[in-house]
């Protein structure tokens, strides 16, 4: 808030550039890496559930760094115990037929390391989940830095169905799906030192990309009059990219969680958005409700959450907004690369070939005619509902 | 003649010339011509010939002048511009008064001539000076001071009243003889007896002496030393001017004294006045108090442009800042950028870091005693300035001449517009606006009665984006009566009124967009008694009282469209009061010590409505077993205590003393406050049947010395302090709308300790301070319980906890017009709770931080500059103008405010924000009516 201020000073100091942000990393030891960290949830959704164990990294060498070989066990109030099994290192699951959480149960989580130490978290209610009312969407533009026009793009909302409870803490994740185009149509295959006509040519030319949403999402209704949440503002989508050129999916998932771990990740919401403005709050260490049984001050990370969910999915069409997004055109280089196609390195074969308005051959960069290749799957998901 | 070295006989001596010079009294000697016979003529061959040939002495140092050629030039031949252009290459200010001296200075002239009033003597004064002639010639008055200067007798009194009379006291005001204004702590000090005493903020002294001859030396801050023979006949009174813009003898012969850093009892508190900070640079030209008392020891602040200060490592909270007995309880425009005081309308002001007078108290650390200036009893005067964000006017003038005056200052920023310009639709639908008012009023209903009102006012409106508005204002009044008795006790009542006033509309979030206000009302009646009872005991004792009312708010949802909760947070009635009784005695002209007691009584008030919780366990929401309700004015919690100060000095050479003090105090109102700024949606909050009083002490130790023949002062000051039950919250405690403050605030210590080493020289072409400092400052919360701990029960650093910090304040006059100044700050930077490491919870990246306040920002370092120009030394002139043009962080160096971490796109990035992270570069017009002088 304060940055804004600052901006209106600036201002008033002859359009000077007076307060500026930098990038700044200081010097810290490594007293804080290889905590333990636990990842996982339990839902009222039948399973199989994944448990995530891996260690704290630095920062400036951040990366999941996997925790295997421990026995980890889901335990219910009511004496179901489940023990998961280790599908990759640090990655622990259910089986399908396993445990399944039940509304109104409590359950926790047990850990014990190879080294032989036993954390455990606190038993914590399966909530009844507050229904999900609708998803949409709203046209919005944005003041964007360094951009000679406004930023626009679709802003998602929520409504939920009132819930039975007055106060309720809800957690959203949101997943995306999107469909998006190759440049070029894929005419030819340059494979084995042979060129030949590519059969399925509009194979490669339609992917759908799936992404986890990395924003946290969390809201708690206690000083609500009504337990009704409206006009809840998700994630902002801009037509700086192709995400919203063809079709786009939202997943909401929709977690009635405990208030202890509202308030776990309400800290660290408050924490990663507050750092901006010149009022910070003081930050502190933010502990999750796993413990080391035999050493209750060793700080352990992350939470074992346990929550009942509401799903529901949107499908957007193609905003009627301006794009931004870079177009790959054809080059005198792609249509030179043609007469080196035989030099080619063996690993990247099948290069594929397109043609002009005038049927000349060019190797264009293989990412504008192989949509995998930006990171989607030719595979149509089962959920997606064409237009 | 040549006059090399000036002291006292060779002043003697030059009054004698002076009245020698009168008898060949030729008009305007300056438009005389200057014959070619004088061209191409030795400096010192020219000055012959001159006095040979002219009514004309010539006074000057001799090694201010080389001997050079003089130049006559054909177009001008008055004696005067002669001398101008050939002496102007080795700034030498020409003056030549009526009788033909003509007196070369360097840099200053001399002013020939003494402003009316300079020995202005009421009729009802037993004052006599003797004069040997006409008192109606001017001229002959000029020469009858000067021999007065020499050997003045004052008589006091006659010999009749003070038949049987062995004791006699002689009491008065010491005021300022260009307009009448009080002096305050001006020192008179009786030469044979090694006594004296200081005059209070009315300029009242008063004397107790056994009859008889006496020498009196007068010196003030900014006035030249005065020297009177003194013949105490009987009680009677006895009113001094002081004149402070005479040149003549302090630039050349004497150097003038000042309050005195080795003899005053007080230590632990920095005294400056308007004038001395008008050069200092500031950000975008604002003259601040604030800003400027940053550069003094031991006060710090947690960034640039943060509302607040710290001083002596306590919380900004745990400072008063009074305006003539008025509390402001913001002080910050825009949230800190400027302090919300008309610079145009401050006399001076003092910081209290330590041996707090008695009559002081409900703050921990500091009280910031800013006085207000009077109006100009003579006559009618305007002054005002522009910088590039503020507009500021300021008048004042006499209702009735030398009785009563009226003094208004207004200041109000006038740039909003710019912001319209900018093609940003923030930045369009932003403003900001602030404004703020002084009107001081004094009235002399006789020479025993003073009347003084004076009100306040600031304003702040700010709008951000649409989407954040805080509007909020201080209001202020005192009406204080000062009634002096038998010339000798002094007994002034002071009625005071202060309100806040706060409002925030927030529509950030369309669903949560909600309104807040808040109010806190400051009510209290002060007497204060001062009773002298001999010289060497000064006793004063007196009450306060304060009625608080504060209006907690309410939170209301802003629009249909939101869905907020209405919360009303309730009022709040409490009254602090204090009896106080502060003794200063002179145990020897050596040895004194000052004890001051105070005794403070709280009570919390109803209408209010109070949890219980359950015995034994913590303060938590879901522990509350019982609500009461008291009714009006039913007392809920009453705490009493008592605060004890205690000092002392030991001067063990003239130019060396020490010093120690204890002071304790105690604190019943403090800021709902967890950011590491204060923020303007910050509220004060009394101390409830949950939240217990603040109280600290602390023991202070001194070393006071001048040297270099009194051109320097050297001061060398530690200081121990402890405060109880500091008011800290709870890890990320939510304090806007908060019903149940009490379950987020957590009750710790603070121990702060340090050194302070000053060194200053006040005076002179070349004047400034440096001072370094080592401080430390730890906050310790230790519950019973992991949820009543912060940091896990171990003690953490303070936010502003800054252990080195230097700063240097330059300022060096080229003449009358031109002056160059610079600041030098560096400090260590202040503690910041790092990320350490990172861990991924459902696909997000997270931050994990260390422990409170384990590592330090980048050290911060500034130079500032700043160049002030005078408009020319006219003496007739409509109106005189200035301008400064400064420089604020001249090396452009991007300190850090604050370093923060963000996820981005699944990447983590650190930032450094610098508020001032360039140059910032502003130039100020400030204009008066009058000349330069006046």
């Amino acid at each position: 808030m304060k940055t804004k201020l600052l901006l209106i000073l600036v201002v008033f100091l002859f359009l000077l550039p007076v307060s500026c942000i930098q990038q700044y990393w200081p010097d810290l030891g490594d007293k804080y890496d290889k905590l333990l960290v636990v990842d996982g949830t339990i839902t009222n959704n039948p399973g199989p559930y994944t448990i995530k164990l891996s260690s704290s990294s630095s920062l400036d060498n951040p990366g999941w760094i996997s925790y295997p070989g421990c026995v980890v066990t889901i335990i219910c109030e009511d004496g179901t115990t489940e023990s998961l099994t280790e599908q990759d290192p640090g990655v622990y699951l259910t089986s399908p037929q396993g445990i399944t959480g039940e509304i109104g149960k409590k359950y926790k989580i047990n850990i014990e390391t190879p080294d032989g130490k036993i954390y455990e978290s606190s038993f914590e209610e399966l909530k009844a989940p507050v229904e999900l009312d609708s998803v949409y969407t709203e046209i919005e533009y944005q003041v964007a830095e360094g951009l000679p026009h406004d930023l626009a793009g679709y802003r998602f909302y929520l409504d939920t169905k009132p819930a039975l409870k007055d106060t309720n803490y809800l957690f959203w994740r949101l997943e995306s799906t999107y469909e998006y185009h190759s440049d070029f149509l894929a005419r030819y295959v340059y494979d084995n030192g042979q060129l030949s006509v590519f059969p399925q040519s509009d194979s490669l030319f339609t992917c759908w990309r799936t992404n986890k949403i990395p924003e946290l999402f969390i809201y708690g209704t206690s000083h609500l009059s009504k337990p009704v949440i409206k006009h809840f503002p998700l994630h902002f989508v801009s037509t700086e990219d192709r995400e919203l050129a063809i079709r786009y999916s939202l997943l909401v998932s929709q977690l009635t969680i405990t208030e202890a771990a509202y308030s776990y990740w309400d800290n660290l919401r408050r924490q990663n958005e507050n750092q901006e403005s010149l009022y910070t709050r003081q930050p502190y260490q933010i502990r999750g409700n796993i413990r080391n049984i035999n050493n209750p001050d060793e700080p352990v990370l992350g939470y074992f959450l346990v929550a009942g969910v509401s799903e529901q999915r949107i499908f957007v069409g193609k905003p009627p907004l301006l794009f931004h997004y870079s177009v790959c055109e054809l080059t005198e280089a792609d249509y030179d690369a043609m007469r080196f196609l035989r030099y080619s390195n063996k690993n990247e074969w099948p290069l594929y070939i397109t043609t002009d308005k005038n049927y000349a051959l060019a190797l264009p960069n293989q990412a504008c005619i192989d949509c995998r290749l930006k990171g989607g799957t030719n595979i149509k998901p089962d959920f997606w509902e064409d237009e | 003649m040549i006059l090399s070295c000036l002291n006292r006989t060779i002043r003697l001596l030059l009054f004698g010339l002076l009245l020698i010079s009168n008898s060949m009294l030729f008009g305007q000697v300056e438009n005389m011509p200057v014959g070619h016979s004088f061209d191409r003529l030795s400096w010192n061959e020219f000055v012959a010939r001159l006095e040979k040939t002219m009514p004309v002495r010539v006074f000057y140092e001799s090694d201010s002048i080389p001997d050079f050629t003089v130049h006559i030039a054909p177009d001008s031949n008055s004696l005067e511009q002669v001398l101008e252009q050939n002496l102007k290459p080795f700034d030498i200010e020409v003056s030549i008064d009526k009788r033909g001296n003509i007196f070369l200075t360097k840099n200053r002239p001399v002013q020939t001539t003494f402003p009316a009033g300079y020995f202005h003597v009421e009729d009802t004064v037993h004052t006599a000076i003797k004069p040997p002639g006409d008192k109606e010639n001017t001229d002959k008055k000029f020469l009858t001071t000067h021999k007065n200067f020499v050997v003045r007798t004052l008589v006091v009194g006659s010999k009749k009243k003070g038949v049987n009379k062995k004791m006699v006291t002689v009491s008065g005001f010491v005021k300022r003889a260009e307009d009448g204004l009080p002096v305050f702590g001006a020192t008179l000090f009786i030469e044979e007896l090694k006594t004296g005493t200081a005059t209070n903020e009315s300029g009242f002294y008063s004397l107790t002496l056994k009859k008889g001859k006496y020498t009196l030396i007068v010196n003030s801050v900014d006035s030249r030393e005065e020297k009177y023979e003194l013949d105490l006949l009987s009680d009677g009174r006895l009113d001094l001017n002081l004149e402070k813009k005479i040149y003549a003898l302090k630039e050349v012969i004497i150097l003038s004294e000042r309050e005195d850093n080795v003899k005053k009892t007080q230590m632990g508190h920095e005294k400056l006045t308007a004038k001395s900070i008008k050069e200092i640079p500031n950000v975008m030209g604002e003259r601040d108090i604030i800003k400027v008392s940053l550069l003094l020891p031991g006060v710090q602040t947690v960034g640039e442009g943060a509302a607040g200060y710290n001083v002596r490592g306590s919380p900004a909270d745990q400072n008063m800042f009074y305006i003539n007995h008025i509390p402001i309880y913001n002080i910050s425009h825009l949230m800190g950028f400027f302090t919300a005081i008309t610079p145009e309308a401050i006399n001076k002001f003092t910081l209290y870091k330590s041996n707090f007078p008695a009559q002081y108290g409900g703050r921990l650390s500091s009280i910031f005693d800013v006085k207000a200036k009077e109006g100009n009893k003579k006559r009618f005067s305007l002054r005002g300035g522009i910088s590039p964000i503020t507009g500021s006017l300021m008048v004042e003038g006499p209702f009735a001449k030398n009785k009563s005056s009226y003094l208004v200052g207004v200041r109000s920023t006038y740039s909003d517009w710019v912001l319209k310009l900018i093609n940003n639709y923030e930045i369009k639908n932003s403003n900001a606006f602030f404004a703020d008012a002084i009107a001081n009023f004094s009235i002399a209903l006789n020479p025993n009665n003073q009347l003084k009102l004076l009100t306040y006012y600031s304003y702040d409106n700010i709008n951000l984006a649409n989407q954040t508005r805080y509007d909020y204002q201080n209001q202020g009044a005192s009406l204080g009566w000062e009634h002096i008795i038998h010339n000798k006790h002094s007994l002034e009542l002071t009625f005071i009124y202060a309100k806040y006033i706060f409002n925030e509309e927030n529509e950030e979030l369309d669903l949560a967009a909600y309104k807040q206000n808040y109010s806190l009302n400051h009510n209290e009646v002060r007497a204060h008694f001062t009773f002298r009872p001999n010289n060497k005991h000064r006793l004063s004792v007196g009450f306060n009282s304060v009625l608080y009312l504060l209006d907690r708010g309410e939170h209301l949802p802003l629009n249909d469209e939101s869905l907020i909760r209405a919360v009303y947070l309730g009022t709040e009635k409490g009254i602090e009061s204090g009896v106080f009784i502060d003794e200063e005695w002179d145990i020897s002209p050596l040895f004194s010590v000052s004890g001051g007691f105070r005794y403070n009584f709280y009570v919390y008030l109803g209408p209010q409505t109070v949890y219980e919780y359950q015995e034994g366990q913590p303060l938590e929401p879901e522990n509350i077993t019982d609500t009461l309700y008291y009714g009006n004015n039913q007392v809920i919690q009453n705490y009493s205590s008592p605060d004890f100060r205690l000092a002392a000095k030991y001067i063990i050479s003239p130019n060396l003393s020490i010093k120690a003090s204890f002071d304790q105090m105690h604190q019943y109102i403090f800021m709902l406050s967890n950011t590491i700024a204060l923020s303007p949606s910050d509220k004060w909050k009394l101390v409830d049947s949950h939240i217990k009083p603040m109280s600290g002490q602390q023991y202070a130790l001194g070393l006071f010395s001048n040297f270099a023949k009194g051109r320097l002062e050297f001061s060398a000051e530690a200081y121990y302090k402890k405060v109880h039950n500091l008011v800290e919250y709870k890890d990320g405690a939510d304090l806007l709308v908060n019903e149940t403050i009490e379950t987020d605030v957590l009750q710790g210590t603070l121990d702060a300790y340090g050194i302070e080493l000053m060194l200053r020289k006040p005076f002179g072409r070349f004047s400034g301070w440096i001072n370094y400092t080592y401080s430390s400052s730890n906050v310790l919360v230790r519950g019973s319980r992991p949820s009543e701990m912060i940091n896990f029960g171990k003690s953490y650093p303070a936010n502003y906890d800054k252990p080195h910090a230097l700063n240097v304040v330059m300022n060096y006059k080229f003449s009358r017009r031109l002056s160059i100044s610079s600041n030098v700050v560096y400090a260590t930077g202040r503690p910041v709770t790092y990320p350490t490491a990172i861990y991924y919870q459902d696909g997000i990246k997270i931050i994990h931080y260390s422990t409170r306040n384990e590592f330090r920002l980048p050290d911060y370092f500034r130079i500032d500059f700043s160049v002030n120009l005078e408009g020319n030394l006219k003496k007739k002139k409509p109106f005189h103008g200035s301008w400064n043009f400064s420089v604020y962080n001249l090396t452009g160096r991007k300190n850090a405010y604050s370093v923060y971490f963000k996820s981005e796109n699944g990447k983590i990035n650190g930032y450094k924000l610098s508020v001032f992270g360039s140059p910032v570069i502003s130039l100020t017009y400030n204009f008066k009516l009058g000349n330069y002088e006046n």
